[in-house]
């Protein structure tokens, strides 16, 4: 029986044998991931799968045959995380309150950050005599959105090397394979079309003369776009949530970026 | 829904939320941890009430199956 397997491992080359920590572990990891399941209870459910797989195999059943009747004994992981939901319903509320303060104050600490960055590269620019505060609007701008995309991209993986630790390689490779060639143009297009927008409004009534009031007028300009292109990523970002209406969305970008670059 | 034996401890918890049976954690012989429950004497109070409350149940539909008329 045992050189029938070897060979097979051979001719197959994908066959593992059967390891019972490593399937033990896995099926703990599944558990451990759902929601509303506790560390502790978790603790438990395994040591009662142990126990099981010990009486089972103590009954001459293989370690693999063990395994699979112990955890059909135990339940699925959904039935499972369904029964728990309802006993451990204040520490799943309190986990979630505390993930989303987490959220608001990184969100503070990010929007922090970006406006002082801004404001140093506007200053810097003012400084090297790019003059007029549209220009220096859109400095700031464009500031504040690299360094909040890089710190959401940066804190992203940090929060998941704490919390999951799962595989960072696959990760990164993930994300390289996403960025297909017509996802760039779109990106590109997208930032061609603000870039054109940005220098085309106008601020009403507002003549700076000296660095220092051409640095003013750049800040409240900065806030200005936000104001009108804030609600436009927002809006993009919803209807990205419902996959099917990114066609829409896209033909509909290059309608008008077409009218645009038009006359 | 089918049960499973999984969802004996969710039960357990509750019970040990309303302060029927106690819970302690033990190292077994071969070093493994696991969890022990005791009942308490509020528990062996509330068990007797709820084995009191099934008997009345049993003894009145016994009542009325044996004894009595054709009921259809």
């Amino acid at each position: 029986m045992e050189s029938c397997l070897f060979n097979f491992k051979a001719i197959m080359g994908e066959w593992t044998m059967f390891d019972l920590n490593e399937q033990i572990n896995k099926w703990r990891g599944n558990l451990a991931r759902s929601e509303t399941l506790g560390s502790s209870d978790v603790d438990e459910l395994e040591s009662h799968l142990h126990e099981e797989i010990e009486n089972l195999t103590a009954l001459k059943l293989s370690d693999e045959e063990a395994f699979l009747v112990a955890a059909h004994r135990l339940g699925s992981t959904d039935s499972l995380a369904v029964e728990y939901e309802k006993i451990n319903r204040s520490s799943i509320f309190k986990r979630r309150l505390s993930l989303m303060i987490t959220g608001i104050l990184a969100y503070l600490l990010a929007t922090h950050f970006a406006t002082a960055v801004s404001k140093g590269c506007v200053l810097l620019a003012a400084n090297s005599g790019i003059t007029g505060y549209r220009k220096l609007g859109v400095i700031g701008f464009a500031s504040q959105i690299l360094v909040l995309t890089t710190t959401f991209f940066l804190g992203h993986f940090i929060c998941r090397l704490i919390i999951q630790r799962p595989g960072f390689k696959k990760q990164i490779k993930q994300l390289t394979a996403r960025m297909t060639l017509s996802k760039v143009l779109l990106v590109s297009l997208i930032m061609t079309v603000v870039y054109r927008t940005a220098f085309h409004i106008p601020v009403p009534g507002f003549r700076p003369m000296n660095i220092q009031q051409n640095v003013t007028a750049a800040l409240t300009y900065t806030k200005y776009l936000w104001s009108v292109f804030l609600p436009v990523i927002l809006v993009m970002l919803l209807i990205n949530l419902r996959k099917q209406n990114l066609h829409e969305v896209k033909s509909l970008i290059v309608n008008k970026a077409i009218l645009f670059f038009g006359p | 829904m089918q049960w499973t034996d999984g969802m004996l401890y969710p039960v357990l918890h509750r019970l040990e939320g309303q302060k029927l049976i106690q819970s302690k954690w033990r190292k077994s012989e071969t070093g493994r941890k696991r969890k022990y429950y005791k009942i308490k004497k509020k528990g062996t109070k509330v068990l007797k009430e709820q084995q009191n409350q099934w008997k009345v149940v049993y003894s009145t539909l016994r009542q009325l199956w044996e004894s009595g008329p054709c009921l259809t």
